[in-house]
């Protein structure tokens, strides 16, 4: 399931942001993400898990190889929530002078 | 990877804008002034239902900060440009402080009598570019913004 809150959680996290900085290049192997990392590999396969849950990062596999990737639609489902945030707020601040012109 | 992929990585800023029936003077009065009687606490804060107030203070490097029920302050970023009536801008990174950061701006113009309210959400956008040209204070961006302060409203949301 993909949605804004997944992946503003899996953000939270220190180590899965810096993990998302090594993609932005582009896809890599576990091996290659976690190189000059102070966490074991298992470690970074789990972040990996979670920030592939979260829908902000997808696998794809070349043969026996497993390659992770920054996904456009988790990024996109994080920008919705926050344009939703800033949008919902605004509206709440046009009812707040609305309503003192009302009274 | 293309770079047409590339690009797509490159999440714009997040712009808003709102037209509100009152003068320029009143509409920055109760953005500011009063943002403790409108903020939706309960959709965004950082200790949620105990979220009582917020407050934005009228300075350059003045706090924004909420206030909950048992009197403690939790801060959301601080004011980096102060111009009334006609804008200003903060830092947001709720939860925390200090550091790198995103940057809020809001600008107020009049507008056939009433007054048009812009927002404009930048810094958090670079996630996905290409960290050489990336400014050095949105390095922690990420951190700050989407980190602590979101932890409540996620948990609930699991």
């Amino acid at each position: 399931m993909t949605n804004g809150l997944d992946a503003l959680a899996a953000l939270s996290d220190p180590t899965r942001r810096t993990i998302m900085q090594r993609l932005r290049g582009g896809p890599r192997a576990v091996g290659e993400i976690a190189a000059g990392m102070t966490i074991s590999r298992p470690a970074v396969s789990q972040h990996l898990k979670v920030l592939k849950e979260s829908g902000l990062v997808a696998e794809t596999r070349q043969g026996t190889r497993h390659y992770f990737a920054i996904a456009p639609d988790g990024i996109g489902a994080l920008r919705s929530y926050l344009d939703d945030l800033w949008g919902d707020a605004l509206a709440a601040f046009a009812r707040h002078v609305e309503k003192e012109r009302a009274s | 990877m293309s770079n047409a992929e590339v690009a797509r990585f490159a999440v714009p800023p997040i712009e808003k804008s709102i037209v509100v029936r009152c003068d320029l003077e009143r509409a920055f009065h109760a953005f500011t002034a009063e943002i403790g009687q409108w903020w939706p606490l309960q959709m965004f804060s950082v200790t949620q239902a105990k979220a009582r107030t917020a407050t934005i203070e009228a300075k350059i490097g003045g706090r924004i900060y909420e206030t909950a029920d048992d009197g403690s302050t939790h801060d959301w970023g601080r004011v980096l440009s102060w111009s009334p009536p006609s804008g200003f801008s903060m830092t947001w990174h709720p939860g925390r402080i200090g550091g790198p950061h995103t940057v809020v701006e809001l600008s107020f113009a009049a507008e056939n009598g009433a007054t048009r309210v812009r927002l404009v959400h930048r810094g958090w956008e670079t996630l996905g570019k290409d960290g050489q040209g990336m400014r050095e204070n949105y390095n922690g961006g990420w951190d700050k913004v989407l980190g602590q302060a979101f932890a409540g409203h996620l948990e609930r949301a699991a």
